[in-house]
């Protein structure tokens, strides 16, 4: 596939989007954090992808590649956004985006690719867990499961989430080739932590 | 391709202690985590990962599956576009050898062989050498042309009598040839489709609009969907946004559902960045009501 890929093959750019779309499109909106500007990022990103696909090294994962088109994509959109504009553009003069931090993105891109390899019930678990915000008695009660098993469970969803994240502390892969746009400013991810999202 | 979990080193071990108890810990609602976190190697990471869990956008159901048309859609018509380039280019690599048999000059004349057979179809759309070649190097038989005699005349006009009609059959070929892959890699004018998205006051609305650049202007097509009927008295005009202003390309009332409502721009769709659909009252002034229920981003 990735050979197809490589050669502008656009039935394995489907199968690209198939595999990468979610976490792009996790990147796109923690960029963003509007709608619209990321359908159009995710659009833009798998476009450039696959104008610039005879430039990908297959030796290399495609993912990182990916993550680093999708975050300069995005970024680029939004400094568009913060463009002053002319002739009574209301929206865009509205708009107040923030640049983001560039570690969320990464953060978010590893988070999607780690849930996506968890099995489907250790994703349920921590879904009701982190998302819903209950408790692991009311998960028992939600899933009709007996509370030790919920519990056995979450430990090791949890854990087995910790090992897909073991490497989130690296940076990601250089994918400077991908990269036309220049590099925006880096920040701490100690700033995600604090920020909380208004993303919806 | 994936990213198979690695644990090598000491470090990535204690970090996946450190994140998986959080995790617990936070998971538990165990008393006091958070200041244990605070204690922790990393605890701005952690706290990240538990923010990212906790992100709706982490749980969305990700991107509308239009996009994914949208996209794959706009690649093929790209691909298109580029195989009937090179196509041409090909094609028009091969048409200048078979006509410069025609084109070229007469070389000098060359005197009568019994050994040289007379002209064939093939020999006249092969590429020939502009100079030399073995008829040219044989001598004559006789010095000096001897041009009134019939005998010179025949194998001239046999060869020419073998040469225009091949080439001509080659050109109408080669024209018809170029004429039917056009028309059949390019049978309509590329449609550019972008997706719309409903607003807070049309949330259910989405749909794609296709963009198609006609002799007679841009033809926009909007094939909404969940986009509620507009109410009696009411309807919606489609506005085309951007720098030169904002434009009405048409009105529609969305009565009949699933219908392609088909709308005109008489302005080049290059210059505008949105596509909006607003609700208007009837008998207010045609200007944008502000009352916008659908968008898309064009020519991003």
């Amino acid at each position: 596939m990735l050979v197809r890929f490589r050669a502008g093959d656009a039935d394995a750019l489907g199968e690209v989007y198939d595999r990468y779309s979610r976490s792009v499109w996790a990147v796109a909106m923690t960029v963003t954090r509007a709608d619209h500007l990321a359908q159009e990022a995710l659009q833009e990103t798998f476009i450039r992808a696959w104008n610039s696909a005879s430039a990908y090294d297959p030796e290399r994962d495609l993912g990182p590649w990916l993550l680093t088109i999708a975050r300069y994509t995005a970024l680029d959109l939004i400094r568009r956004e913060l463009r002053p504009t002319r002739g009574g553009h209301e929206a865009e003069q509205d708009a107040v985006v923030e640049a983001p931090d560039l570690d969320v993105a990464w953060l978010s891109w590893k988070v999607q690719e780690a849930l996506r390899q968890l099995a489907d019930h250790e994703r349920e678990i921590i879904r009701l867990s982190f998302f819903d915000d209950l408790t692991h008695a009311q998960i028992a009660q939600r899933l009709e499961l007996p509370l030790g098993t919920v519990k056995s469970r979450s430990h090791r969803a949890h854990r087995r989430l910790a090992e897909l994240l073991a490497h989130v502390r690296d940076p990601p892969q250089s994918g400077d080739d991908a990269n036309q746009t220049g590099t925006g400013g880096r920040t701490t991810i100690g700033k995600a932590g604090s920020e909380g999202r208004s993303d919806g | 391709m994936s990213t198979a979990p690695q644990t090598d080193g000491g470090a990535d071990e204690q970090f996946v202690d450190l994140l998986a108890g959080h995790l617990d810990r936070h998971a538990r609602r165990t008393p006091g985590r958070k200041k244990a976190a605070a204690q922790s190697a990393d605890p701005a990471l952690l706290a990240a990962v538990v923010t990212e869990l906790r992100a709706e956008t982490t749980w969305a159901s990700g991107p509308p599956p239009a996009l994914r048309d949208s996209i794959l859609s706009r690649v093929r018509a790209h691909a298109a576009e580029q195989r009937v380039v090179e196509q041409r280019v090909v094609e028009q690599r091969v048409a200048e050898p078979a006509s410069e048999p025609l084109t070229a000059p007469e070389p000098a004349p060359e005197p009568l062989s019994a050994s040289e057979p007379l002209s064939a179809p093939g020999a006249v759309s092969a590429p020939v050498p502009p100079t030399g070649g073995p008829a040219t190097t044989v001598p004559a038989p006789e010095p000096g042309p001897r041009w009134w005699h019939p005998a010179q005349w025949r194998p001239r006009m046999g060869r020419l009598t073998w040469a225009l009609p091949a080439a001509a059959l080659g050109a109408a070929v080669f024209t018809a040839g170029v004429l039917a892959v056009d028309r059949m890699l390019d049978p309509q004018p590329r449609a550019d489709v972008y997706v719309a998205a409903g607003t807070d006051l049309a949330p259910e609305a989405r749909g794609t609009v296709s963009v198609v650049d006609t002799r007679s202007g841009a033809s926009v097509v909007l094939e909404p969907v969940g986009l509620p009927a507009a109410a009696p008295g009411s309807y919606y005009a489609a506005w085309l946004k951007g720098p030169r202003g904002t434009v009405p390309i048409g009105s529609f009332h969305e009565r009949r559902s699933g219908v392609p409502i088909e709308l005109w721009s008489g302005v080049d769709i290059a210059d505008y960045t949105t596509f909006s659909v607003t609700l208007q009252t009837e008998g207010a002034p045609p200007t944008p009501s502000g009352l916008v229920v659908m968008t898309a981003v064009l020519n991003p």
